[in-house]
């Protein structure tokens, strides 16, 4: 065996790496956002990923009905500013529900104010990414979110 | 100050060149037999005075050069007229000339018109300039980040009136503890290579639906990220939802009345504007 043997260390991050593509198998996510194409660039980089499903909503009421037929969701993201039901009141009733208060939920939204951040987190949110963001920002959130190590 | 006056009759600049000689700042008056021959003397922020006793096609046409011509600047258009061609200028003022005087002139009813087209808006309140610095900045940042393009300003300065420019605006209202609104406006190529670059697609050909979503949402990001700088301060503001503007010439009332920044930056060689109206807590 050469230099490139495989040692006990090695094994482990192989058995992680491999953990990983296992867990990224069969994402399911729903991204609720007024912006199209907000929603498409989220989307975009949630394929990246290795989403297999991602669901969009327009607001926090059509994520309430869509959700209502999505079947397993493993991460919601949501923006904070939209018509008819905010992002915050969306985040509040998904955590009122006891079926979907489980489902790990990412404010991803132009609100960057440090008091924003920590009313989001209080009302459940799980992650925060601040908009503009790139997608390996995105990524890497989600990622950490769903608990996956690369 | 520069006045450029557009008149096949060199009768006119004398009008305007006594009528201005009576003002406490000095004027330079340069007469131009026809709006393209005026273009190489405007500079951005001249005062036009544009004969519009004439065909009202042609009259258009003269103003549509002007306009056109300034691309972000703001440079304004005042038409003289008899009164049967009144009806002329009002839809001229509609389209973006920023007012008009009747003839027989009178020197001062001219003077007068001259100094308040030149007056910034919202000239009463007081302008913070520190204020632009966080839409600069975030301008900057929005485009990099999302688009991947890189942006440089190109020039700053007060409105003078709340007329628009540009073939696509994004506005964002602002409540809360300080009130107003920002704009951005670009041309429509712009528009479409910008969310083109933000989707990572070949660009659309026209201003779409998606395009217009994808102004929305810059000009969303941008009032988000300036927020921030605010926190705490007398502009604190909350966003409300942003409203996309199609086509030239449109008038947006800020209801504050407070002084409009502008800033033209540049971006993939276009030129495009950022405007931001803000009223602090009274």
């Amino acid at each position: 065996m050469g230099s490139d043997a495989l040692n006990v260390g090695n094994l482990d991050s192989l058995e992680k790496s491999l953990g990983a593509v296992f867990e990224r198998k069969d994402l399911r996510f729903l991204v609720v956002d007024d912006s199209g194409t907000m929603r498409r660039i989220i989307a975009k980089c949630l394929k990246d990923i290795g989403a297999d499903t991602v669901i969009e909503a327009a607001d926090g009421i059509d994520g309430l009905v869509k959700l209502k037929t999505a079947g397993k969701i493993d991460v919601i993201l949501t923006d904070w500013n939209m018509p008819n039901m905010n992002g915050l009141d969306f985040l509040k009733k998904l955590k009122a529900d006891a079926a979907y208060k489980d489902i790990p939920v990412i404010m991803v939204t132009t609100e960057a104010e440090k008091s924003s951040v920590l009313e989001a987190i209080k009302a459940g949110a799980k992650n925060y990414v601040a908009k503009p963001f790139t997608a390996d920002v995105l990524k890497s959130r989600v990622e950490q979110t769903l608990g996956i190590s690369k | 100050m520069k006045a450029i006056v557009i008149s096949e009759k060199s009768v006119l600049a004398g009008q305007v060149r006594q009528a201005l000689s009576k003002c406490p700042a000095p004027w330079d008056v340069v007469p131009a037999p026809n709006a393209e021959k005026a273009l190489p003397a405007i500079d951005p922020h001249s005062l036009v005075f544009l004969d519009y006793d004439l065909d009202p096609l042609v009259g258009r046409a003269a103003l549509k050069t002007l306009l056109t011509a300034q691309d972000f600047r703001d440079v304004q258009v005042l038409l003289v007229g008899e009164r049967s061609m009144e009806t002329n200028m009002k839809d001229a003022v509609k389209a973006g000339a920023a007012g008009y005087v009747l003839r027989p002139l009178d020197d001062g009813a001219l003077r007068s018109r001259a100094e308040e087209a030149v007056k910034p808006v919202g000239s009463r309140q007081k302008l913070d300039v520190r204020l632009i610095n966080p839409f600069i900045n975030a301008t900057t940042e929005v485009f990099k980040t999302m688009a991947q393009m890189e942006v440089s300003r190109k020039d700053l300065f007060l409105k003078k009136n709340y007329h628009m420019f540009g073939d696509v605006s994004g506005v964002m209202g602002l409540t809360g503890v300080a009130t107003g609104s920002v704009v951005i406006s670009m041309p429509g190529q712009l528009a479409c290579v910008l969310v083109g670059r933000m989707l990572g697609e070949t660009p659309q050909a026209d201003v779409t639906d998606s395009v217009r979503d994808g102004i929305g949402e810059m000009v969303n990001m941008i009032a988000g990220h300036a927020k921030a700088a605010f926190a705490g301060s007398e502009y604190h503001f909350t966003l409300s939802l942003p409203v996309v503007v199609t086509g030239g010439g449109h008038e947006i009332a800020h209801k504050t009345g407070a002084p409009c920044i502008v800033v033209v930056f540049e971006a993939d060689g276009k030129e495009f504007a950022v405007q931001v109206s803000l009223s602090p807590e009274k």
